[in-house]
Formats: C-alpha cells, structure tokens, sequence
C-alpha cells in the first residue's frame, strides 16, 4: 500500500464544545489508484486530507488517535522539516477554489519556479523549461504568455490548470485534488476531468478525490468511500456503491440527485432533516435522525464496520438488500 | 405584443461601461452582459435560464426585477412596460415580481430575527396592519415548513438549507405572481437541495406563480422547468420545451453543455461520448464576430464567422440561433 491511514480521530475545539470532525477513520490507498471520498459538509472529508498533508491548524485541530503511514514512515511522527521536504513532492494537493489559491501579486512564473527552487536542485533554465512543458501538456494556451501573467489575467479554468501544473512538477505519487471542479463551469469541469485522468493513466499517479459529486465520482474514481458524520458510512469499489448499495445515505444521497436523465416534474426524494451537529456525536449511528429505516437500536449502539464482500464495507444494523442491476442505478 | 402572456421581454440589452487604459487616454469600452433577448413567460411558468459564468443570465434576472438599468428593449409585464418607469412608479408594482437570491448566508440581515424579515416586505408593500403582518408572517413560515417559532431567531441561527427557506418565505410574502429564482440551490448541501426543488415545485402549483430559474446546473434545471432557455455571452442560442431541449439539442452550445455534466451512473459515465468544445468563452467585451459561438464550434464553416445567426423556428419547436441547424 502506497498509503495507509490507521484509526484517524481529529477534534476541534470551540466555544460550542469539541467537535469531532474525524471519529476513527481508516483506509488506504493503492499505487496508481483513484478514491474518491464523498460526503456533505462537516462530514469529515477535507479535514481527513489536510490531516494527510500535515495542514491542520493546530490548536484547534486536535489529532487524538491514529497513524498515518507512507513508505512506511508515521506522517504524524514526521518534523515540521521533514514534512515540508514530502509536502509536494510525493503528496501534493489542489484546492477547491482556483481564484484565492494562487497568491494574486506573484507572476505564474514565480510561484511555479518556486516549488522548483525549494524541491530540486535544478538550474533556472532546465526549472523554466519544465514549467512550459507541463503547461503545455495541461492544455494551457500560449504558456510563455501565461507563464507571465499574473493569476487575475487567467480565468478560472486556466487558474486551476495552473494549480494542477504546480502539483505535478515534482511528479508526486499521491494528489490530493479536494473539489477540484466546484468552482468551475461544467464544460470547464469535463476538460479538468479529463486532465486528471490523463495524469493518472499516463503518470500512474494515485488520485484522492475529495466531491461532493457523484457524477464526478462515476467518471473517474475506482473505489469510493462515502463519509457522515466523521465516519465512513460506505465504502467500496465503484461498482458496489454504485449498484451493491448497503447503506440508507449511500442510497438516498443518490436518490435525491437529479440525473439530465430525470423526467421535467418528477419529484426529488430527498433526505430529511440536515447534517448532524457535530458536537453531539455519541454512541448513536450519526445518520439515524434521517435514515428512513431507522430503529431503535440504531439510536442507543452504534453499528461496527461489517464487510459485504471483498473491499466493500459499511456501518449500518439495516442495510439495504440487494441493489439496482448494474445500469440501472439512481435514476 | 399580446396580452396574453405575463411578461414579455423583447430585445434587452444590458451593457456596461468600462474605461481601461491610463489616466489620461482612457478608452471607452463596453461589456455585452446581457446583448438582445426576447422571451416570453406565461401565468404558472417555469422558463430555466442556463449557460456557464459570464453568460448573462443572473444579468437578466435583476434587469426583469428592475434592480439594474437596463440599456435598451422593453420588459412587457402584465402588458406594461417597466422600463421607462421610475423607481417610485415601480413600488407598487413590485409586490408582484419578487426575487429569491443565491446565497443564503449573504441575503439576510444578520441584525433582523426572522420575523421582521418577513415583515419588511409586508411592511413597504402592503397595507397590512400590525396583527395581521404576524398572522401572514406565521403563515409563511408554515409555508416553506419551518417552525413559526422560529420567529424571534436571528438568521445565524440557521442552517444553509433553512435560510433558503426563509428567503423564499420573503419572496412569497406579498403574493407575487412572478418570481425570479438566481441559483437558489447552488450553495446548498446535495441532500437539502432536494428538499429546496421540491418546495419550489410545491409552492409553484398552488400559488400559479411563474417562475424564472436561474442555474448552472442542468439537471436541477430540468427537473423544474417547462422551457429552457440556453445563453452563450449574452444571447438566447436556444430555446425549447424542456423534455424536447434535453432530447434533442439542436444549438452545438447546448449539445456540448448537455454532453458535458457528469452522470451519476459509472457504467453510463464511462460508456459516453463528450463532444469537446475547444477554448474557453471569450471576453465579452471584445465579443467575435459573425456567430459569437464559432472560436469554439467544432461545426463552425466561413458563414459562422461573418454572419451573425439569428433565432429561427425548427421542426421540433426549438428556437435556435445557428445557422448549420435543422
């Protein structure tokens, strides 16, 4: 395993009291694998991946259990220093919103260069050569005259080509891509898509893709792991979340998405009430105030991890029987 | 114009002014927002406007509520044209178009409890006296099913999905009979967007109120629309009834924005083919000649690039802005 996070817990602390945004997460990820990891706001997902990158803010941030390990190092053992000396090198990320990621009084030269200079002994020449390729091979326009621009003269979809061209200089094993196409129109969406999948076909890079998109999801990702409350709820391989649904969120997360494939006037089932409040987490499966199955139990135990099958996994006391036949799903 | 319809919008244009150079020769330039569009929208309508950042269609939403100038056409409502109207003029009229903005957590004063947002529109628009304000404000909240306790709250108070509904609460508050929807899902968690589109769906039935949605995203677009209009830099480009729209798109723009949104579906996801439109959308200040739509066009041929295409009626009811359409 390139990748392989033990028993992950993260708090916060705040004024309303400690909040669990991470409760004993564990996974791994494979060499030149795609996960996608998806789940709502507060449902743990970015903060599970900053914690990956060493980023947490803390205090706040609190990790109170866990490792993480790649190459067999702790990366929560690791120094300050050392840490830096991987960060972007074998794991690099990319952020959700292209137009406050790029420092707007630096040229696109300077902060591409930069990564360069503090990673690589390379000369200022070879470092600028390899800038204009990888822009090139991004798709990028003209990249001498975006090479000089500053990021406000890009537009959005060139800004995050950009960002992924920063992530890949170093040819890192691992990108972290957190909602890389949010911000983005959908057709400028589909070509950042494509792109990230070029760069896992072609460089054998391992892919962490962070959505709240199941579409995105079905496009790219090999296996999948639905987060809630802090929790994996769900995980598998894109087949069995897809078409082998265990678990009631899994499945009315894609039921309360409109498909282009959704006749005018349907009506939507969506999930009652709202993400759980995560101070008040317990020892309570955390979707059971929505869950459409829910029973008693559900509300006094919480469910452990069962396995259905090879790889697929799930939370829940009542899960779904067997699912939809494969292509027909959540339509 | 007929009457029939409730509002008419025939030839908008919306630009703006923008000097760029230095100080001393600055040079007077214009952004084409919204550029010449006539639509039409009837009692009880839902008309989706879609298109990609840039496109104009949050542009024309405001133009149609008279919340920006507008630079030149007429915005017929109810028979009556708006646009030469002055702002007192319009007051008593605004009671009847209302406007549900994007983001939630922006378009609420944070200094007002719930109630006095729900009673301000009351308040300047209606002649209602004090008890009968918080009976209509009750009301309303009951409406979008939240609880009228909540009416001492402050906004902060609420979540995403709740603020969305006490901004369409204040939308319905004086009755309107047309109201433009910017994006309201768009900031909203997946699973209480649902919930938003269904109480939009609801509220639109039993109130016969038109509606214009206003979205990127095509699929929450067609769950709720009757006609969808499709805007590239400004323009309609097409114009259809949504079933017949989604079907059989006869713009290159729509079919590439159609074939573009991701299914949730691996097997369908992977087995598709994307039609790839080359670039990004140009300024549009500088807007390209002919059809503006044929840097981009994989179909574009030397009459795109010179005569501009106007909208013309095709067999299967759509109105599409290209020439090579059939």
């Amino acid at each position: 395993m390139l990748l392989e996070v033990k028993d992950l817990s993260v708090e916060f602390a705040t004024d309303e009291g400690i909040v669990r945004a991470v409760d004993h997460v564990s996974f791994s990820l494979a060499e030149g694998e795609v996960l996608g990891i998806v789940g709502e706001s507060g449902s743990g997902k970015s903060v599970t991946n900053l914690a990956l990158m060493g980023l947490l803010p803390r205090p706040p941030a609190r990790i109170t259990s866990g490792e993480i390990f790649f190459n067999r190092r702790d990366l929560l053992k690791l120094s300050e220093k050392r840490l830096r000396a991987l960060r972007g090198k074998d794991i690099s990320m990319i952020f959700q919103d292209p137009f406050t990621s790029l420092n707007p009084y630096l040229k696109i030269s300077t902060q591409l260069m930069e990564v360069l200079q503090t990673h690589s002994s390379m000369t200022p020449t070879q470092a600028k050569k390899r800038c204009l390729d990888i822009l090139d091979s991004l798709g990028v326009p003209e990249p001498e005259i975006r090479f000089d621009s500053y990021p406000h003269q890009l537009s959005g979809g060139l800004k995050q080509r950009v960002m992924i061209a920063m992530s890949l200089l170093l040819e890192p094993k691992i990108l972290i891509a957190d909602e890389p196409t949010t911000a983005l129109d959908v057709t400028i969406q589909a070509q950042i898509l494509d792109l990230l999948k070029g760069v896992n076909q072609k460089h054998g890079t391992a892919i962490i893709l962070i959505t709240h998109d199941l579409g995105v999801v079905a496009g790219l990702c090999d296996r999948v792991q639905v987060m809630y409350g802090g929790r994996i709820a769900e995980r598998g391989s894109i087949d069995d979340i897809f078409y082998r649904t265990k678990h009631p969120y899994t499945r009315g997360l894609m039921e309360s998405i409109p498909s282009v494939d959704i006749e005018p006037g349907a009506r939507l089932k969506p999930i009652p009430g709202s993400p759980p409040d995560l101070t008040e987490l317990g020892a309570f499966c955390a979707f059971s105030d929505r869950c459409s199955k829910v029973q008693d139990k559900c509300r006094t135990s919480r469910p452990a991890l069962t396995e259905a099958g090879a790889g697929h996994a799930f939370e829940c006391y009542f899960p779904i029987g067997d699912s939809l036949e494969i292509g027909k799903a959540a339509s | 114009m007929s009457q029939a319809h409730l509002l008419e919008v025939k030839d908008l244009k919306v630009h703006f002014p923008v000097n760029r150079g230095g100080w001393f020769k600055s040079e007077k330039r214009v952004v084409h927002a919204v550029d010449g569009i006539s639509f039409h929208l009837d009692v009880g309508e839902t008309l989706g406007v879609v298109g990609e950042s840039g496109c104009g269609k949050s542009t024309t939403g405001r133009a149609i509520i008279q919340l920006i100038r507008t630079t030149a056409g007429s915005i017929f409502f109810e028979g009556q044209d708006l646009r030469p109207l002055s702002f007192k003029a319009l007051v008593p009229l605004r009671k009847k178009f209302q406007m549900v903005f994007q983001n939630p957590f922006s378009s609420l004063d944070p200094r007002m409890t719930i109630g006095d947002i729900l009673a301000e529109p009351l308040n300047s628009l209606t002649t209602l006296n004090r008890s009968q304000r918080k009976e209509r404000v009750a009301e309303l909240l009951e409406e979008v099913n939240l609880n009228p306790k909540f009416l001492n709250r402050y906004p902060h108070e609420f979540s995403g999905g709740q603020r969305q509904r006490i901004n369409i609460a204040r939308a319905l508050a004086v009755g309107p009979k047309l109201i433009v929807a910017d994006e309201p899902v768009s900031a909203l968690d997946v699973s209480i967007q649902a919930q938003i589109i269904n109480l939009l769906q609801d509220l639109q039935a039993k109130h016969r109120m038109a509606l214009i949605f206003i979205a990127h995203d095509l699929s929450v677009v067609k769950t709720l629309s009757h006609r969808v209009a499709v805007m590239y830099l400004g323009k309609i480009v097409e114009i259809n009834e949504t079933r017949m729209l989604y079907a059989d798109p006869k713009h290159p723009y729509t079919q590439a924005l159609l074939s573009a949104v991701p299914i949730p579906d691996p097997h369908k996801e992977r087995a598709r083919k994307r039609i790839k439109m080359t670039g990004e959308t140009p300024s549009p200040i500088d807007l390209p000649s002919g059809c503006t739509f044929h840097p981009r066009c994989p179909l574009a041929v030397d009459r795109c690039r010179v005569e501009i295409p106007i909208l013309r009626k095709l067999e299967n009811g759509s109105l599409t802005s290209c020439h090579l359409a059939k």
